[in-house]
């Protein structure tokens, strides 16, 4: 037998995943997106009229885009920043570094459904642990989920947990490879730990801190899982998310079109802001030294 | 060498493709919405032994019912029999079960077996898509220590006693955090606001297809429940909510909740979790000398679109339904659910049930929450989300709702619209 075919053959159960799990569903459900649809029965054609309805008549996406924004907004910069920070810690430490690295990075193993189960406790305004943490200080804790101001700050917190992940070890094997000569360099100049810090690890590692900020802010823009399982979009509104709203249109009301338009939106904004940080990125990425 | 490999992965995998399990015209499929408290009782088992074909149950988690359904209509593999307890009309309203009719008059099936209120759940325009099998209902729980702690010996039976009550039995700690609510409206599944709204006589809806939310009975229900909220302070009823779980956890169960709307499976949790706690159920209160008004669940079993054997499924139904099943499941399980049908229901099996006769009563004056079964899941997410808008802003109630009102109506004309489409299509 041709070795081709045989190729062919074992490539096939691949190919059909990607072409039935993956092509398919992306080039139907972007016809389905000028569709009224409930997936039971045949789809109505009716061009833009989702999208339209989207952009000029939907509250709710305009609440949900900016959820997701302030969302975005503030979790990117800071995990990045807290990642960073644990990197930079265990990077100091000469021995037992690897009892450290192992210790932070176990939490992020946790899957989203458990840590978000563990979290609702962690909140609770009345015997939570936080508020308890809280009070020990004199302090009154806030009702958390429970409070439409203080529901998406909960969980952009509740994001920290797995600062000390994956994020962190790629940081820490960034700071690794920044070779020594430079901060020897630097400090025969007259330069100090803190100007080394500005000048020559953020510099050697800002291809690092890029690649994170690309991940992190399309991660941003999917969140789904705490808002599904803690809040379900509560309290008023205030976690409903772009996903969630997009999965409450597609699951709960089978508006099958009207999820297709919202996803197809989706790819266009999370293309939008990539290609701002692409276009930044010029500013503050430097590759091997070189601006 | 090339070919002797194939020669084998063909064989392998010819192998595996035959050996899998597949359906055959004397077997059928039933998909029962999973439930721990009665797997020793399989409905099928009973069928099977006297039956010229098999049935097979399979328990399928009620969380991923609906979607496990609805991809096995869609892929045109559905299961034989189905059961639900969502809303019938919304499943028939997306044309995803068969019509009965034609067997129901083919067999001289007796419609009035059942609860006349459940058999009118299980049409949709004018035909019959399904047979309620369970029901169940909601009533007025009261814990009967505080009461006589208290000193009280009679029961609420107006809001407005309810009121009065509920201050007496609230307790607050040192610190002045609420630990113990005499009542919390809102809190459980059947909210405070649609009762009151109900029992004002609110329907939600003039001339079939136009939405009613901004409405004087709809505005007083919602302020009952905001003044009732404020007077006890939202930030300390919210912190007592947040300390109410599942379980021995619960309000009621727990003892944190003097009165609350409950529906009658809470008897049998309340005898696992807390078996101490002196309860009594009444009828749920009356709001200024309305009728007690409750809200009832049916569990109904249809046959999806695009099953093989609509007229085994059928035989397998009428089993179900039966009387006699439905005493035999009645006495070899721990349900907590009532049976549909009537002479199963008023049979004297149930008797041992606590407060049975409440439940019942409290059935014969049950609304249906399937008010908009086009969008009957928009409906009562835009109804909560006006409610926590009402309690948690500072929006007036009539904006709120005439939000509301705007939204569910969009959405309903939409959905009418694609269900004309979908009509004349059908007809062409």
């Amino acid at each position: 037998m041709n070795k081709k075919i045989l190729v062919l053959i074992f490539l096939f159960p691949w190919l059909i995943g990607f072409f039935g799990y993956g092509i398919y569903p992306i080039i139907i459900s972007l016809y389905y997106s000028f569709c009224q649809y409930d997936v039971l029965q045949i789809p109505m054609y009716i061009g833009f009229n989702n999208y339209y309805e989207i952009l000029f008549n939907d509250p709710y996406f305009w609440k949900s885009i900016s959820n997701t924004f302030y969302y975005t907004l503030f979790r990117v910069p800071s995990n990045i920043i807290l990642s960073l920070i644990i990197a930079i810690s265990i990077n100091k430490i000469s021995k037992g570094g690897a009892i450290f690295r192992t210790s932070y990075f176990i939490p992020s193993l946790v899957s989203g459904v458990a840590l978000s189960v563990i979290w609702m406790w962690i909140f609770n305004p009345q015997i939570g642990l936080l508020n308890l943490i809280l009070k020990f200080f004199g302090l009154s804790g806030p009702m958390w989920l429970q409070d439409p101001s203080w529901s998406k700050p909960a969980l952009i917190i509740m994001s920290f947990w797995s600062a000390g992940g994956g994020r962190m070890l790629i940081f820490l094997a960034a700071l690794r490879n920044i070779p020594p000569k430079l901060y020897e360099a630097f400090k025969l100049d007259g330069g100090n730990n803190f100007q080394s810090f500005f000048h020559i690890t953020l510099p050697m590692i800002s291809p690092i801190i890029f690649l994170w900020s690309i991940v992190e802010v399309i991660a941003s823009m999917q969140v789904f899982t705490e808002a599904f399982i803690m809040t379900k979009g509560g309290p008023v509104d205030s976690t409903l998310f772009y996903n969630l709203y997009l999965y409450n249109k597609a699951f709960q009301d089978f508006n099958m079109g009207y999820a297709s338009a919202l996803a197809w939106l989706l790819l266009i904004i999370t293309l939008i802001i990539t290609s701002i940080q692409f276009k930044m990125s010029k500013k503050y990425v430097y590759y091997e030294g070189v601006k | 060498m090339i070919s002797s490999n194939f020669k084998r992965l063909s064989f392998v995998a010819f192998t595996l493709f035959f050996s899998c399990k597949s359906s055959d015209n004397n077997s059928l499929v039933y998909w029962n919405v999973g439930s721990a408290t009665n797997d020793n009782y399989v409905h099928s088992d009973l069928f099977n032994a006297k039956s010229e074909f098999h049935v097979e149950t399979i328990s399928v988690p009620w969380t991923e019912y609906d979607k496990k359904t609805l991809t096995a209509i869609l892929s045109g593999n559905p299961p034989d029999i189905m059961s639900q307890f969502a809303p019938l009309k919304t499943w028939a309203s997306r044309r995803s079960l068969l019509s009965l009719d034609s067997f129901i008059k083919n067999d001289n099936f007796d419609t009035t077996q059942f609860f006349k209120f459940l058999w009118d759940e299980m049409k949709w325009e004018n035909k019959v898509y399904g047979i309620p099998i369970n029901t169940s209902s909601y009533a007025f729980f009261c814990n009967m220590d505080y009461f006589n702690n208290l000193g009280i010996y009679e029961t609420p039976s107006t809001w407005d006693e309810v009121i009065l009550i509920a201050k007496k039995m609230n307790r607050y700690d040192k610190n002045g955090n609420l630990i113990r609510a005499g009542f919390l409206p809102n809190y459980g599944n059947f909210m405070t606001t649609n009762v009151i709204a109900w029992q004002l006589g609110e329907k939600y809806f003039t001339n079939g297809n136009e939405v009613r939310l901004n409405t004087p009975q709809v505005k007083e229900s919602f302020l009952w429940v905001k003044n009732f909220i404020d007077e006890l302070g939202l930030d300390k009823a919210l912190k007592l909510i947040g300390s109410f779980g599942f379980a021995d956890q619960h309000g009621f169960i727990s003892g944190k909740v003097g009165m609350m709307i409950l529906d009658s499976s809470f008897p049998k949790l309340l005898e696992k979790y807390n078996p101490a706690l002196n309860y009594k159920v009444i009828p749920i209160p009356s709001y200024n000398g309305s009728k007690s008004i409750s809200s009832a669940a049916v569990w109904w079993v249809g046959i999806p679109r695009g099953v093989k054997n609509p007229e085994k499924s059928w035989e397998f139904i009428k089993f179900l339904s039966s009387t006699q099943n439905q005493l035999d499941y009645l006495s070899k399980t721990n349900e907590s659910l009532f049976s549909a049908n009537i002479i199963a229901a008023k049979d004297s099996i149930n008797y041992s049930f606590p407060y049975y006769n409440i439940f019942m009563d409290q059935l014969e004056v049950s609304e249906s929450p399937s008010i908009f079964p086009l969008v009957h899941d928009i409906f009562w997410r835009e109804y909560k989300m006006a409610q926590d808008k009402v309690l948690l802003s500072d929006l007036p109630v009539s904006q709120v709702l005439e939000s509301a009102e705007h939204n569910v109506q969009t959405s309903l004309d939409k959905a009418l619209k694609y269900y004309e489409y979908v009509s004349e299509k059908l007809n062409e």
